[in-house]
């Protein structure tokens, strides 16, 4: 044994000779000086079991003061995402410390500022708008992690906040510290006294952590001393300033809504306190004054996790409507179902979007198909306030898929299970804008709604001794409570819009608590409401960060022929567009080929040309998802260089193009098709208008002009792909798109003219839909389980029940059985003295389905890919790249389908592909919505602006329940808008007759109103409070006056347009 | 969404890795030699023993030689060189949190692969042709799974050798390396939690286990299962754990000197080598 090891010693001697500059060479990277091995028990996912987990922790002692940021990527132009632009440097000593820290304004302010948890988690808004006043901020790591772990926005926005403060800021500094590996930080007493075994048990993480923040305070406290710069720590937990006071460590503890008030006295123009969260306050007062509770107590996290692991509760997210009703999506097992959430006790405070855990109340308590009914009907007459949809609203249902109810064996019938709320597992708080109550004259004479506010008012407002009130906020989202904000500047907010942020929702409170956050602007403006609705719905509105421009390529930049790309410039391109279209991103050609055939072209924008996959201009147009078309403007994907220039397919200058060319015979036969990236020259940009004219010229000149030549051609093989298309089974269906003339000076609706539906629209939709599909199948040829698709669910039969039986009523059976026969029916449901009955018809089928949806091919069946709206069974979207996402996708997969480019590596990822595709569906529904308030904001301002207008009208539904006042659903074509209106008849009027199979109302024998019957109309628009106006509607004939006299009802009618090309919906 | 593309964390924060090393360090490793002394001894004086338990980290894997010993078969035998023979295997306590399935290592085929790795580097590192038609055995167990155990393995089975005192070309070093894709950072000797984000869900992500011959610069293993999209990101992942096995040379190096000390003295009567298993 000797002999062997000293032979291993001789080799390990020659090793050493022989290459002694290998070892000298490399220094060894030795691990850190200490090291820890701290254990958890942590619970597994599925079953619950309880496992030990150990991982490792180095501490290191070369970490100095922590980190700070230069920003160094920016100026280099590198395609880099945000992470790298901004790197991190060490601080070495007190020295390099002082040369970073800025002055505050005065001495007070010369401080540095230490952020513990809760602040981070709650009071972001301070800090990141007092930048004179705390000009220092520090950072702790475990602040940060804590953040993570708990509310995923404020950290993103911490993160934010210290990269910016290291990018433009010059007179802040902001700090990052690692106190989880400092070895002068972290908490290693545990280790010390691990033989006390009592002892440690004691402390829990969280007093760890406050520990651990508190040496951060200690050592800048020590490194500062006799310095001008004061060391605050800056904490809400009261037991962690206790100890703080004991310390006696060079630094201050202080609560922040103190620090700001402190602040606010110096400085009175920053109102801090305003922006302080009342989060803090509600758990003190909650012990002290002990407030009764409204609410049922939440149970705790720790129990909450443990019954929902036990199976005891349910977790979910919770979705609502308005604030009455509410849905969480279960999952027990496989099967999902959506449990639903009546009342506002049940509720118990928790608001959509919030992730919850719920109980399942008992089977009595579980919603009979009856009282479902019962309680629609309700809800329907409150809810007079409603914006109408082009397709149905997405319900429970179809976003989640999850069916709402469940059937119960022995009853033998469905029973919609009901639950309660018992805890929140992760809130949804974001911010929301909205106006604060404001008493006004007009308000008392006013319907129930505004008296209800009134009364919320009353009982929440309320001065506080230190001159701040309690306000009462409406949010602007009917799905968010009123909130009750704090302020001292409530004067200057009256009559204001403000975004305003949640804070809590303590049990003894019946509103949830929030903070001012910013002004957006005086309410009923133009500018501020659609400001106010892009904020509502979330839709980046704000110019593109220096980052995104950076990837842009220089203004000089030309485009130039190269080699890899084929040159179509030959071909006579040419696109078809609305009027004043700047961002074209489709284009087509159309010529004989020597052989008889036609050679048919579609140029695509090369989009992807320009934006390289994970660059930051990607990964923002990714977030963005969509261009956002507003009446009065368009929010843009890509930046406007893109958008309107490089990327747009203008005539007569030359433009990167992806192409696909097919080989078709006159009788349209597709032969062949080819995909190119190539150069196109457009030789024309015509308007709809102009392709029209095209079309409608007599045959014998066509062939003069290469143009109109072009337009003939394909205007014939797109009626041909169309008759083929309707043969299939696709539908036609119809939205009431109207649009507004626009003042040029002020952009003021000055008249509603209907969209105009050319048979070039038809002609280029035809194209983009052959372009679409055979996209679709290339890339799911190469790509199956990758593929960025757009399906569109068969409809289910009891959403279209109601359109089935009013059809009924007029002589008409519609099938839907499948695409096709409802197309047909939907043919057949002619009726001559109304022509538009059938438009009328198909608009109303269309808001019996459920949207469109992107989806990535490996997520579906291939089943249920299926488009039934085209009759197509794979469908996507490729030819809108400039204001898509789901486009850019999916040339990037062609592209890599056709080997000119390699698949970028996040797009192989199937989870990164379904967040992906839910952000777009998201983000698309949003953009629709925005367009539907904007439309909205546009008609007020239209109808306001002018004596009230008579306009024909037709009957959408007749409300035939007894014991309920009589009242029908109207619509009006010309504008795209409808209502409800009651009539002015009471409900126990003897001479009223409701006949229920006929949607119909007889009164008196000869007034009666069916389905479908074309009526007559007043609209106008009324203020009923300060800033909140809105259309009514009279029913004008048939009239009812002869029994009352002057019966006027009204009701808020909302506009149900849409607006622009770009709005089809699959 | 957009969170969750510019989601970073703190390695892009402050250089520093989820347990606190710095993207260039590999984590505490401990070589142990001869912690197993009866191997060996019951043959004949040619057969070589050795054994060594080698921690990287939370994993711990211990490696046993012995040979060069007869085949089992007759056919097993090559009549120019040596064949060299592994089994790894794992205790069913290893995994440190999330795969805990037991396994059946004859079957397992995550182990099978593993041992052909081990054993085409092994037959790499060692002088085979000097004992023609024999055998060497090596047995691996991993006691502890926190991340990299192929590399511990091979650090394990090269340490062994050492101690056996089979000749070797060079002391065979193994580390893997992978790329953080939130921050585009080169890591070196990933733990659990690293690799396991560099699997499937995070595209982009890259871990490479490797082995080398770090004095003679040899390239003998080195396996990558991610998606690399382009050449030079494989130099770059390659480049950064090869610089990792040139550490842990020098910590084999190290802790080979020390027992070869230890030994030497003993050799003069000047101590005695007390193994902390020899004294349990």
């Amino acid at each position: 044994m000797q002999e062997e090891d000293q032979e291993m010693m001789r080799m390990g001697d020659e090793d050493g000779d022989e290459n002694g500059d290998t070892t000298t060479t490399t220094s060894i990277l030795t691990a850190p000086s200490l090291y820890l091995r701290p254990t958890f028990f942590r619970q597994t996912r599925k079953k619950g079991k309880i496992i030990k987990s150990v991982t490792e922790r180095y501490l290191r002692d070369d970490l100095g003061l922590g980190c700070y940021y230069v920003d160094e990527g920016l100026m280099s132009n590198r395609r880099s995402d945000d992470a790298t632009v901004a790197k991190p440097r060490t601080i070495d000593d007190t020295k390099h410390l002082l040369s970073l820290l800025r002055p505050g304004k005065d001495n007070k302010t010369n401080a540095v500022v230490i952020c513990d948890t809760n602040v981070l988690l709650h009071n972001l808004d301070v800090l990141e708008q007092s930048q004179q006043v705390m000009p220092n901020l520090v950072f702790p790591q475990t602040s940060l992690v804590e953040c993570r772990s708990n509310r995923m926005v404020a950290y993103d926005r911490a993160v934010e906040l210290l990269r910016e403060v290291g990018e433009m800021h010059h007179n802040r500094s902001c700090i990052f510290f690692p106190d989880m590996h400092h070895s002068q930080t972290a908490h290693i007493e545990e280790d010390i006294d691990s033989n006390d075994s009592n002892e440690k048990k004691s402390t829990s993480i969280n007093d760890e952590n406050d520990a651990r923040i508190r040496n951060i305070a200690i050592l800048y406290g020590e490194h500062l001393r006799g310095t001008n710069f004061r060391v605050i720590l800056l904490t809400d937990d009261k037991a962690s300033r206790e100890i703080a006071k004991k310390d006696k460590h060079f630094y201050e503890a202080r609560s922040v809504r103190s620090w700001a008030k402190e602040l606010d006295s110096l400085h009175p123009d920053l109102s801090l306190a305003d922006l302080v969260a009342q989060y803090g306050s509600s758990d003190t007062k909650n012990n002290t004054n002990g407030n009764t509770d409204i609410f049922q107590p939440h149970v705790g996290q720790t129990d909450l996790s443990l019954g929902v692991k036990s199976g005891r509760y349910y977790r979910g997210v919770i979705r609502s409507r308005d604030l009455s009703s509410a849905f969480v999506t279960i999952r027990r097992g496989e099967e999902r179902l959506a449990i639903t959430i009546e009342e506002s006790d049940d509720r118990n405070r928790a608001i959509d979007g919030d992730t919850v855990a719920i109980e399942l109340n008992s089977l009595e308590k579980w919603i009979t198909s009856s009282d479902t009914k019962k309680k629609e009907e309700k809800d329907k007459k409150s809810s007079t306030v409603e914006i109408v949809n082009e397709t149905a609203e997405p319900t429970q249902n179809d976003l989640t898929n999850v069916p709402d109810t469940i059937t119960v064996d022995d009853a033998a019938k469905n029973l919609k299970p009901t639950g309660r709320v018992v805890g929140i597992l992760r809130r949804n708080f974001a911010n929301y804008s909205g106006s604060i109550y404001e008493k006004t004259s007009k308000s008392s004479s006013s319907s129930s709604e505004i008296s209800e506010r009134e009364k919320i008012a009353l009982e929440n407002e309320r001065e506080h001794p230190d001159g701040s009130s309690t306000c009462v906020f409406f949010p602007m989202d009917t799905k968010i409570p009123p909130i009750l904000i704090r302020t001292s500047q409530r004067d200057r907010f009256l009559g204001q819009r403000i975004v305003v942020a949640m804070d809590s929702w303590p049990s003894y409170s019946s509103y949830p608590l929030g903070h001012y956050v910013e002004t957006i602007g005086p309410a009923g403006s133009k500018d501020v409401e659609t400001e106010v609705l892009l904020q509502q719905f979330k839709i980046a509105h704000e110019p593109f960060p220096a980052a995104v421009l950076a990837c842009l390529p220089p203004n000089d930049y030309k485009i130039k022929m190269v080699p890899e790309r084929t040159d179509l410039r030959h071909l006579p391109v040419l696109s078809i567009d609305p009027p004043g279209c700047k961002d074209i991103d489709d284009a087509l050609h159309c010529i004989v080929l020597p052989n008889g055939n036609y050679q048919v072209g579609v140029s695509i924008a090369d989009v992807t040309h320009y934006v390289a996959a994970g660059s930051a201009m990607d990964l923002e147009a990714a977030n963005r998802s969509t261009s956002t078309y507003l009446v009065n403007k368009r929010l843009d994907m890509l930046p406007a260089l893109l958008t309107t220039d490089l990327c747009s397919l203008k005539a007569n200058v030359d433009r990167y193009a992806f192409s696909i060319i097919w080989e078709v015979t006159p009788e349209a036969e597709i032969l062949n098709v080819d995909f190119k990236k190539s150069v196109i020259h457009s030789i024309a940009a015509l308007t709809y208008q102009q392709a029209q004219s095209f079309i409608d010229q007599p045959d014998c000149q066509s062939d003069d002009d290469p143009q109109v030549g072009a337009v003939k051609r394909l205007a014939s093989l797109a009626r041909k792909f169309r008759k083929k298309r309707i043969e299939a089974g696709a539908l036609t269906l119809a939205s009431p798109e109207v649009k507004f003339v626009l003042d040029s000076e002020s952009l003021n609706p000055t008249d509603v003219q209907a969209y105009a539906l050319l048979e070039a629209n038809a002609l280029v939709e035809e194209f983009m839909l052959l372009a679409n599909i055979t996209v679709s199948k290339k890339i799911l040829r190469n790509y199956p389980t990758l593929s960025v698709l757009r399906r569109h669910p068969s409809p289910n039969r009891a959403m279209f029940e109601g359109l089935i039986s009013k059809a009924r009523c007029r002589g008409f059976e519609i099938d839907i059985e499948n695409s096709k026969r409802l197309a047909d029916s939907l043919d057949a449901a002619q009726s001559e003295d109304e022509p538009y009955f059938n438009k009328l018809l198909r608009i109303l089928s269309t808001r019996c389905m459920s949207p469109a949806q992107y989806f990535c091919s490996g997520e579906y069946r291939p089943m249920e890919w299926h488009h039934y709206g085209l009759a197509a069974p794979v469908y996507t979207h490729f030819t809108s790249p400039i204001r898509r996402y789901a486009d850019v996708c999916v040339h990037r997969l062609l592209a890599a389908a056709i080997n000119v480019a390699p698949l970028p590596p996040h797009l192989s990822s199937k989870s990164y592909l379904h967040d992906l595709c839910a952000n777009m569906n998201r983000r698309h529904r949003a953009a629709q919505l925005a367009g539907r308030a904007s439309v909205q904001l546009h008609t007020l301002i239209f109808f306001g602006s002018g004596p009230p207008k008579e306009e024909d009208a037709y009957v959408l539904d007749v409300d035939t329940a007894e014991k309920a006042d009589p009242s029908i659903r109207l619509m009006v074509p010309k504008y795209g808008i409808e209502g409800q209106v009651k009539l002015p008849v009471s409900c126990d009027d003897p001479k009223l007759i409701r006949l229920p199979t006929e949607n119909k109302i007889v009164y008196d024998k000869n007034i009666s109103i069916q389905v479908f019957d074309k009526v007559r109309v007043k609209i106008w628009v009324r203020e009923i409070e300060a800033y909140q106006r809105e259309l009514v509607m009279e029913l004008i004939s048939p009239s009812f006056d002869l029994s009352e006299k002057s019966n006027k009802r009204k009701v808020e009618i909302k506009s149900s347009e849409k607006k622009g090309k770009k709005s089809r919906s699959f | 969404m957009g969170s969750s593309i510019r989601r970073t964390d703190l390695l892009a924060l402050s250089n520093l890795r989820n347990d606190g090393r710095k993207p260039d360090e590999i984590r505490r490793m401990r070589v142990q030699l001869g912690p197993v002394s009866n191997i060996g001894t019951d043959n004949s004086s040619e057969t070589a023993g050795g054994s060594a338990l080698v921690e990287m980290g939370l994993t711990c894997a211990m490696a046993t030689v012995r040979g060069p010993i007869a085949c089992i078969r007759r056919s097993d035998e090559l009549p120019t060189q040596a064949i060299v023979d592994v089994i790894i295997k794992s205790v069913p306590f290893a995994s440190s949190g999330g795969d805990r399935r037991i396994t059946n290592p004859n079957s397992d085929r995550r182990f099978i692969e593993m041992s052909h790795l081990i054993k085409r580097s092994l037959e790499a590192t060692l002088l085979l042709q000097l004992f023609p038609k024999s055998r060497i055995q090596v047995t691996i167990v991993i006691l502890a799974d926190d991340g990299g155990r192929l590399c511990c393995a091979i650090n394990a089975a090269s340490a062994a050798l050492i101690d056996s005192g089979l000749p070797i070309k060079d002391i065979l070093c193994a580390c893997s390396a992978g790329i953080n894709i939130s921050s585009d950072t080169t890591l070196i000797d990933l733990n659990r939690q690293e690799e396991s984000s560099s699997h499937g869900s995070k595209s982009g992500a890259v871990h490479l286990p490797c082995a080398m011959l770090p004095q003679r610069g040899t390239l003998v293993l080195s396996q990558c299962e991610a998606r690399i999209s382009n050449f030079q990101t494989l130099d770059r992942v390659l480049e950064a754990a090869m610089a990792g096995c040139r550490v842990v040379f020098d910590i084999i190096q190290a802790a080979v000197r020390e027992r070869a000390s230890a030994l030497m003295q003993l050799r003069n009567g000047q101590g005695t080598v007390i193994d902390s298993f020899a004294v349990a």
